[in-house]
Order: C-alpha cells, then sequence, then structure tokens
C-alpha cells in the first residue's frame, strides 16, 4: 500500500473512531434506560435506536475494513432485532452479558490501532456465541412475561402538551393593538384599485426605457452641440430611473401582507405534531407584523411547515433524552420575522434541539460523490450542513418521513430559490438547528403577450405593444420593395417576427386564411408591426435569466416558467425594435399569406411514433422536407389511438417506446381490419438479427437501423411502400 | 476445449493484456461515461451535478448552433449545449440525444445533451494516452486523453472556463 | 456526481430480474472465462484479470439457489464496486438503467436478514428484485476468498 492510500485509510479510520465513539454513547445511553424499573415509556423506541446504533456501528465498521468489529456489532444487533420483533424480552441477568459485550465493544474501538488485541480470535467468537446463545435462550419461554408496562405508561403518560400559551398570549395580543392603532392612520382600499395603481407605475419602465433609446439615437448624431445635452439628459436619466423604481417599489410595498397571516397556523401545527411525536414543545413566535409580499407568503407556506416537522421530528429530542442532556424537557422552537433591508426580509426558524448530525451528513455526502472526506476535513460546519439541501442527502436521522408531504429539503431550498431568496442552516453541535431564510419583499413580475411562431413560443412585454391588430393580406403594400400597414394614417414598416428572430421549424398555419394577426409596438415613437402566426393571450410571470452559459443573447430579455411548465423566451424590446429596422430596411424577403405550398389535402400524411424528442423531430423534420405531411406521437399507444382516429398512409415507429412498444404497436395495427394495409417502417436502436425477426413476425415492412442510419434510406422506403 | 470456451479465453486474455500498474492505480478519476454516437465520451464526476431525462426544451434564436436550447431544472433555467455542433462534428444517423448531464464548476453551469450515459467508471490518469494531434477536428484542449478503452475523457475545467463558449452578444 | 443515485441497473437470469444501484457500478463487459480457486467459498465462480488486478466473478445462479449452469458466451459480467473490493456479477443480459418512482417500490427494507432482496419494483412489465452489492459476498465469505486467493498466490512463481 502506498502512502497516499495509507493516509486516505488513516482517515476513514480517524472519522471512524469518532463516529463509533457517538454510537457507543447512544447505545449506552440505550441500555441504561432499558434497564430502569419500572420500563421506560419509550422502551419500543430505546430498541429500536439500539438497534439503529448497532446497525449503523456494523457499517461503519465494515466500511473500513474492521470485520471483527463488523461481527460484534453483527450478533448484538441480532439480539436487538428479535426485541423489535417481540420474539425475545430482555431479563436483568441479560442486561450483564449486553453491558460485557459492549464493553468488549469498546476496548476493540480503543485498540484499533494496536497490532496487539486483547480481545484475540477466540475470544471474539466465544463472546459472540454466547450473545447468539442469549438470543436463542430467553426467546420463546420469556415470551408472555412481555413487559406491557411500556405500552401502560405509555398511555397514561400522553405527551404533555405545552405549547407556551403566554407566548401566544403575547403574539395574539400583538396584532390587534397594530391594528387599532393603524386604523386611526390608515383607509380601507380595495385591492383590485392598488392592482390598478401598480401597474400604471410599471408602464413608467417604458418611460424609463424611452428615455434611454432617446439618448442612444442622439448619440448616434455625433454633433458636438448635441455632446453637452447628452451628458445633461444622462444625468436626468439616472435621476428618472431612480424615481421610476422608488415609484414601483413603494406602489409595492402598499400591496404587502404581514407575516402575522401565515404565522397564524403554526401553533396548531406544532400542537399537533408534538402529539404525533411525543414530544413537549414551547413555541414563541416575534415579527408576524413584519410585511411581505402576498405572493412569497403563500409560496411559502409549504417550505415553513416543511422546516417546522423537522425540527420537531429530527431536532428536538424526547423529553428524557433531552433531560439526561441537561436541558429542560421541554424543547423550543422559535419562528422570528425580521426586516433584513428595505427589500429584504429574514425568516428564522430555530430548534433547541440535538442538531445535525454532521458525521453523518458527511458520509452521506461522500456517498453521493458530492465531497470526499479530505474536502469535508476542511469544510466548515456551515458548508456541511449545507449539504442537507442536495437532493439524495439524508442522514439516518432524516429519513423518517417527513417528505410525507413529497417535499424534501431539496425542494424546499429550489422553491426559496425560485421566489429570489436565500435558505442557510446552522447547527453548533448541541445548540439545535436554526434555518434562516431571506426573502425579497416584493416580487418581480412582469407582464406579456403570449404569441406563437411556427410551433415556437415568444412572450412580448406588454408595456411596449400599442395594439394587436388583425391585418388581410389586401391591406399589405410594398413600399421600394419593403412591406408596409397603414395605420391610423401612418405608414408602419411590416416585419415577420420569425424572420427577425430567425425562428425555424415547422409553419403551421391554414393556407386559406387571408388574414393575419400584427402586433404594433412602439418604443420612441418609433412604430414597427410584427405579424405573428397566434396571440394565444397574457401572461404574467417572473423573469428569469437563461443561466450562466448564456449571459446575454440578442432580442432575448430572459424567460419565464409558465403555469404548465413551459420556458417561454421573453423579448428585449430595445433590441427587438432595432433588429426589426435592420430587417425592414433590408427586407430578408417577406413574403406574404399566398406564398408557396400544396394543398395540404394533396399531401401523404405519414405518423412519426418515437419516445425521444430529438429522434422525433429530426423524423419529423426529414419527412416534411420531403414533401409529406408529418403528425407525431409520443409513444406506441399514442400512436394507435391517433390511427384509430385519423387517415395515415404510412407508420414510422420507434421499437423502444414505454406504454406500448414498436413491436406490439406494429402487431396491433396488423391485427386490426381498418389499419392492416398501414405500411410500418420500424426504425430503432436494436441491432440484432433476433430483434430484426421481431420486428418482421410483427409484420413491419421496413425496418431501419438508426446507427447506420440515412436520410436518402429513410425517405427511399417511404416512397417504395406508398 | 469447443468454441466458446475458446471465445470466453480470447475475451480474458484480451482483457488481461491491458496491465493498469498499481503505480498507475494510486489515483484514480471518477468518471461519468456517456455516449455521443459514435464515440464514447467521459466527463470527471466532480463536475457533473446531475443526470436528468430531456423532457422538453426551448430553443433560443439567435445563439449559436451548439446551444440546443434552455430548460427547467426545478425552476433554475439552464442551456444545453450540443457538443457535436461545438467540436464541429459530423451528424451521423439519428441519435436519441435524450439525456443531459449537468455539468457545473464555480458559477458556470450548463447541461450537456447524450444520448446515452454509460454509467461511471475509474480511470487512471496515467493510463490515458494523449489525443491524436487532430481527433475529429475537436479542438485538443478541452480533451484530457483517450482511456486504453477508448473513451474520450473531457477536460472538464477547460470546458467550463471556455470564454468561447459563453454567449454575450451585448 | 450523479444526484440521482436512486437509479439502478436492471439485469435479468433466467427470465427473473434484478437490479443493483447504478452507482457502484462500474462496467459491464461481455463473460469472459473464469479460473477457479481452490477453497474459495462456493458462490464465487472464479477470478479473472481484470488489468492487472484480479476479481472474483459471483456464482449469481448459486447465489439466487437456480440450477447451475457454466458461464456462456452471451452472458455478462457486470463489475461493480462494494466498499471492499470489485465483484463480477454473471447475468443473461443487462437491460439498462431504471430511475424507480417511489410508487413503484412496493418493498423497502434496510434490514440485513441474510441474503434477500433490498426491494421490490413494480413496473408495467413485471417486477424488478433490488439486492445490495454488499450482499452478495458475506464477510465470513469475503475472509475466506480472500485466505484462498492467498494461498493460491503463494504457489505461483
Amino acid at each position: 500500500m502506498d502512502k497516499k492510500q495509507e493516509a486516505f485509510l488513516l482517515e476513514l479510520i480517524n472519522d471512524f473512531k469518532i463516529e463509533a465513539a457517538e454510537h457507543q454513547q447512544a447505545i449506552v445511553n440505550c441500555l441504561l434506560e432499558l434497564e430502569k424499573k419500572p420500563p421506560s415509556p419509550d422502551y419500543k423506541e430505546l430498541v429500536e435506536t439500539t438497534f439503529r446504533e448497532f446497525h449503523n456501528l456494523k457499517g461503519s465498521a465494515r466500511a473500513v475494513n474492521l470485520l471483527d468489529i463488523e461481527r460484534l456489532c453483527q450478533s448484538l444487533e441480532g439480539v436487538f432485532h428479535k426485541l423489535k420483533q417481540g420474539s425475545l424480552t430482555l431479563l436483568p441477568s441479560s442486561f450483564d452479558m449486553l453491558y460485557k459485550a459492549n464493553d468488549s465493544l469498546n476496548v476493540m474501538l480503543s485498540e484499533i490501532d494496536k497490532t496487539h488485541k486483547s480481545i484475540g480470535a477466540n475470544a471474539l467468537t466465544q463472546l459472540i456465541q454466547e450473545v447468539e446463545t442469549m438470543q436463542k435462550s430467553i426467546g420463546i419461554t420469556q415470551k408472555m412475561n412481555f413487559p406491557t408496562p411500556p405500552l401502560v405508561s405509555a398511555a397514561n403518560n400522553i405527551a404533555p402538551l405545552s405549547v407556551n400559551e403566554t407566548t401566544l398570549d403575547f403574539n395574539t395580543a400583538k396584532f390587534p393593538i397594530n391594528e387599532t392603532q393603524a386604523a386611526k392612520d390608515t383607509v380601507r382600499v380595495a385591492t383590485s384599485k392598488l392592482d390598478i395603481l401598480l401597474r400604471q407605475a410599471e408602464e413608467f419602465i417604458t418611460v424609463k426605457a424611452t428615455m434611454a433609446f432617446y439618448i442612444q439615437e442622439i448619440k448616434k448624431k455625433k454633433h458636438d452641440d448635441l455632446c453637452m445635452l447628452v451628458k445633461d439628459m444622462e444625468q436626468f436619466q439616472v435621476g428618472l430611473s431612480r424615481m421610476v423604481d422608488n415609484l414601483l417599489f413603494d406602489i409595492k410595498t402598499t400591496l404587502l401582507h404581514p407575516f402575522s397571516s401565515l404565522l397564524a397556523i403554526v401553533p396548531k401545527i406544532v400542537r399537533d405534531l408534538g402529539k404525533e411525536y411525543n414530544k413537549e414543545i414551547q413555541l414563541s413566535i416575534r415579527g408576524g407584523e413584519i410585511e411581505i409580499d402576498r405572493r412569497i407568503l403563500e409560496e411559502i407556506k409549504d417550505p415553513l411547515i416543511h422546516l417546522i416537522r423537522n425540527c420537531i421530528d429530527h431536532g428536538i429530542e424526547i423529553p428524557d433524552i433531552r433531560q439526561k442532556k441537561g436541558k429542560s424537557a421541554t424543547g423550543l422552537i422559535e419562528i422570528s420575522v425580521k426586516q433584513e433591508s428595505g427589500k429584504n426580509v429574514e425568516l428564522c426558524i430555530h430548534d433547541d434541539g440535538a442538531g445535525i448530525n454532521k458525521t453523518k451528513v458527511i458520509s452521506a455526502a461522500v456517498k453521493m460523490g458530492i465531497t470526499s472526506m479530505e474536502a469535508a476535513a476542511h469544510m466548515s460546519d456551515r458548508d456541511i450542513c449545507g449539504f442537507i439541501f442536495r437532493s439524495g442527502i439524508s442522514t439516518s436521522q432524516f429519513i423518517t418521513d417527513i417528505s410525507g408531504r413529497g417535499l424534501g429539503m431539496a425542494i424546499v431550498a429550489d422553491k426559496i430559490a425560485n421566489l429570489g431568496g436565500t435558505i442557510m442552516v446552522e447547527s453548533p453541535t448541541d445548540e439545535g438547528t436554526t434555518f434562516t431564510i431571506t426573502l425579497p419583499v416584493t416580487l418581480a413580475t412582469f407582464r406579456g403577450i403570449l404569441v406563437r411562431i411556427n410551433e415556437s413560443f415568444f412572450i412580448v412585454p406588454t408595456n411596449s405593444i400599442e395594439s394587436a391588430v388583425r391585418v388581410h393580406q389586401d391591406e399589405v403594400r410594398s413600399v421600394e420593395s419593403k412591406k408596409m400597414i397603414l395605420m391610423h394614417g401612418e405608414s408602419i414598416a411590416l416585419v415577420r417576427l420569425g424572420d427577425v428572430l430567425s425562428v425555424v421549424g415547422r409553419k403551421i398555419r391554414n393556407k386559406d386564411e387571408k388574414t393575419f394577426p400584427v402586433l404594433i409596438l412602439s418604443l420612441a415613437q418609433k412604430r414597427i408591426a410584427l405579424m405573428i402566426d397566434e396571440v394565444l393571450g397574457e401572461h404574467e410571470g417572473l423573469v428569469k435569466d437563461l443561466g450562466p452559459q448564456l449571459i446575454h443573447v440578442r432580442n432575448i430579455a430572459g424567460v419565464t416558467v409558465m403555469g404548465n411548465g413551459r420556458v417561454v423566451p421573453i423579448l428585449q424590446i430595445h433590441e427587438l425594435m432595432e433588429s426589426a429596422i435592420h430587417a425592414a430596411e433590408a427586407d430578408i424577403g417577406l413574403e406574404t399569406a399566398d406564398e408557396a405550398g400544396v394543398k395540404e389535402s394533396e399531401l401523404l400524411s405519414i405518423l412519426v411514433a418515437d419516445d425521444s424528442i430529438t429522434s422525433r423531430s429530426l423524423l419529423r423534420d426529414i419527412i416534411e422536407s420531403s414533401g409529406f405531411l408529418v403528425k407525431t406521437a409520443v409513444d406506441g399507444l399514442e400512436a394507435f389511438q391517433f390511427l384509430q382516429n385519423e387517415k395515415f398512409d404510412l407508420l414510422v415507429s420507434d421499437v423502444e417506446m414505454p406504454k406500448m412498444n414498436g413491436f406490439e404497436l406494429t402487431a396491433r395495427i396488423k391485427e386490426d381490419t381498418n389499419l392492416s394495409e398501414i405500411p410500418v417502417v420500424l426504425v430503432t436502436a436494436l441491432e440484432s438479427a433476433d430483434d430484426r425477426q421481431k420486428g418482421m413476425d410483427a409484420g413491419a415492412n421496413a425496418y431501419i437501423i438508426k446507427s447506420s442510419f440515412e436520410q436518402s434510406n429513410l425517405i427511399e422506403t417511404i416512397r417504395r411502400l406508398i | 476445449m469447443n468454441l466458446d470456451q475458446k471465445i470466453l479465453r480470447a475475451r480474458a486474455k484480451e482483457i488481461s493484456r491491458h496491465k493498469i500498474k498499481q503505480d498507475d492505480m494510486a489515483e484514480s478519476l471518477s468518471v461519468v461515461e456517456f455516449l455521443l454516437i459514435p464515440e464514447r465520451y467521459g466527463i470527471e464526476s466532480k463536475y457533473v451535478s446531475e443526470v436528468l431525462s430531456l423532457r422538453e426544451m426551448t430553443p433560443i434564436p439567435g445563439t449559436p448552433a451548439f446551444v440546443a436550447g434552455v430548460m427547467n431544472v426545478r425552476g433554475k433555467i439552464v442551456s444545453i449545449l450540443n457538443l457535436k455542433l461545438l467540436f464541429n462534428l459530423k451528424e451521423r444517423g439519428i441519435t436519441e440525444l435524450n439525456k443531459i448531464i449537468l455539468v457545473r464548476m464555480d458559477r458556470m453551469e450548463f447541461g450537456i445533451v447524450t444520448d446515452a450515459i454509460a454509467g461511471t467508471l475509474k480511470v487512471y490518469p496515467n493510463t490515458l494516452s494523449a489525443p491524436p494531434a487532430n481527433l475529429h477536428g475537436i479542438n485538443a484542449e478541452y480533451i484530457q486523453g483517450i482511456t486504453p478503452d477508448g473513451i474520450i475523457l473531457l477536460n472538464g475545467e477547460n470546458l467550463l472556463t471556455n470564454k468561447t463558449i459563453i454567449v454575450n452578444q451585448k | 456526481m450523479i444526484k440521482e443515485s436512486n437509479q439502478i441497473l436492471c439485469f435479468t437470469i433466467e427470465n427473473i430480474r434484478f437490479a443493483i444501484s447504478l452507482a457502484c457500478v462500474d462496467r459491464v463487459i461481455r463473460a469472459l472465462e473464469v479460473t477457479p480457486i481452490p477453497n474459495a467459498p462456493l458462490v464465487i465462480l472464479g477470478v479473472f484479470d481484470y488489468h492487472g488486478s484480479v476479481v472474483p466473478v459471483i456464482n449469481m445462479r448459486h447465489r439466487l439457489k437456480m440450477a447451475d449452469q457454466p458461464v456462456r458466451i452471451n452472458d455478462v459480467f457486470i463489475l461493480a464496486d462494494t466498499s471492499k473490493r470489485k465483484l463480477a456479477l454473471v447475468a443473461d443480459r443487462a437491460d439498462g438503467i431504471v430511475n424507480p418512482s417511489s410508487n413503484e417500490l412496493i418493498k423497502a427494507s434496510d434490514i440485513d436478514s441474510g441474503f434477500e432482496a433490498k426491494g421490490v419494483l413494480r413496473r408495467d412489465d413485471g417486477i424488478i428484485l433490488i439486492y445490495d452489492i454488499e450482499q452478495f459476498l458475506s464477510s465470513q465469505e469475503e475472509l475466506d476468498f480472500q485466505a484462498a486467493i492467498d494461498k493460491h498466490c503463494k504457489y505461483e512463481p
């Protein structure tokens, strides 16, 4: 073994020692508790904990190749497994054996580094035998003596509920006072009216943009006289921007809601969960009067509940353990809201429980390959705790079904990030856990019109749109080879948005339609008419950037995620206007609606079934460009449904698809008297002769292998078959 | 010895032929192997943050051809690159391009479309051979080396820090 | 690294489908000739030289209490890493990678009680038994194998 590996192993063993010491302590604690008379009300839980401790210790020992320790743990784990099942009970004498075994385990752990072991192989084997004999001997005979007291005492001893009423009173009392005080200085205004106000204020963003546009235009003139003027204007522009931003911000703040409306649900949740987990909890809430955007309050509800559940389930220990640790039996959960700055609010959820087990987080993170033991050794506690936000990381303390709501820590973090906030966790050893969430006071939203060009969708910000009209193709005039339309007596250059953006893709348009929708954009008194395929409605949402690799893409301001999860680019109107004007000047060949094309009814239609979007669209493009009409299906089942409802001349299908694969689809078609005549071309990644035979057996007319695929091949095959 | 046994023996011989010296084993890289038909590529798993199925992708007009589009990964938008186009490789056959490997380093993060993710493997840097001067025309700085199995190991750091792949049309 | 750690590699033996965590899989290779090791545990079919290191091949049929059968040329070896070593599992074929959703998982247990499936996955096309790679070689077998291989190696020049 070379030095590097040796050092690595040493490090692993050192980590193991730390971890083992913790398990040891926990095991001793549990044994002590189990031995108590009368039996502890937490008997079952203690058995479970001890079992887990031995189980985990065993696993860790195996990971560092300490096979003797693993063997001993295995046998002890076995005892507790039987205890769990109830097929074994503990007699006073069995504790002696357990302590003896555990002491030996302790000795073995302390002698990991030593070459001479005081417990030799024979002694170990004997010990393990003793433990195993115990498992057998005190089994069945004692079964009737199963100590019911734990159950009885548990029933008598329903965890005293102590959501601290005084703290709550203090809080509930506080809001009415605020309200009555506030009543003198406030007027009631309907939120709908405030929303209108907000929209009007948002229009000023256009004013800002217009100003910037003018300045750019003047700068192009390069007149010395204008120089000073431009400088002054630029200064004015800075001031104007600030005023507009402040106005918007102030209006948004009038639309805020106090946190108390959300936090009102917390005491009940804490009370219920405290009961569920048999834990005594005192709750303290502060800062409910702090205000935040209503929409954020709605979004933050689930993450908040999840974190509270976590505190109760994993943070706060059961009363006995707390007392053993010298803490008060009642756990404390503090929720506080603070105004961080004018624009941010900080929400803290703190518990004084056991905190996060960093060793376990590290080993989980290492197991996931997110970090290495070496790297983790140099990490701060905060960084280590941060791993719990990575999906897949869960320590054994973090797995019980807190995710009953299907909401893991990773999702909590994602949700908060979506709101433009951050979450941090701190858990100094034995000082509990604190989650700190920073949220923006308001959401940066925008509104726009969703439009379609071919198969792509875009959002045009509403504030730049003057009007949306339908234009008849006869209204389009050519002026010096440029296309123009007349609006209110003014000639406006008409360009196709798809051309400005160079949108590719299949054109979906009804050829008989003589009119088409046009958006009139205006910016700085310049107007342009954008020809689009369809207006689909208005959308309000958050602007997101395109990720670090796409810092700035011309004509694109960002994207927004629609309600259905579709990502839609938002157009950048300044740049788009410039691009559009260039496009109109260059006249990149705008054709009017009567462009060449065969009537759809004359085309042969082909159905393409493939579950991969890439190969689906590739197949479609190839087939379409050869003059066929193509419809696509995402799997065999969908294809079969399409086939039953529409007439197709041929099917091109992938083989490996969910729900119904290509072989099954082919077989179904060939069995169906109405469909059996439709030729089937299987296009597949499967290359074996076996599969080819399978395809032929199912009744396919042709079989094309993807890897050796040639476009001409496919088209030739199709032409041959129809 | 029948034919099957002969084949099995030949395979065993073949796989034992290329010895990886113990020295070479000292340091190993964990690598995610993926397929871009017809080649097999690898990238160190420390650069890989996630592997996803491609469900929906939005092309962004005006971006270079190697930018396939953007996708929504739980609320975060990431761009997706097509390495074949970035490397100017010829498209061959129909490819699935159905799986995405998200790679990241520092603040940079993007996805790579692949035909399939083959899994992870250990690569011993000492066993890497230098890429031929003109490996399918791929810019040499993107390649760390070729593994004994013929996997093209990408240089994750150079790929993720390369200024030329950043799109900034301001 | 790959976040979707619940991805599993599925393989088939005698028309029964099994799976192990993808994270521990090194690669899948075509079957090759295996050299038996005297005194090694029965579950070890033998070893082969994988780029200079000795990799034991687990007799999956023996482990799964199925009728024995020699390695065939169309079998595959799934090379996987346990916490201790690299192993090869013999399977009729490797079927691919599955990312199970929780509602497909009908049983999951983390209790070691000998060799039994850690989970059962219900799919539209049948059931997949999920095993933990650590299960295929018990620690006793591990020791026995090491002893056998040490002894065997001593006799080699």
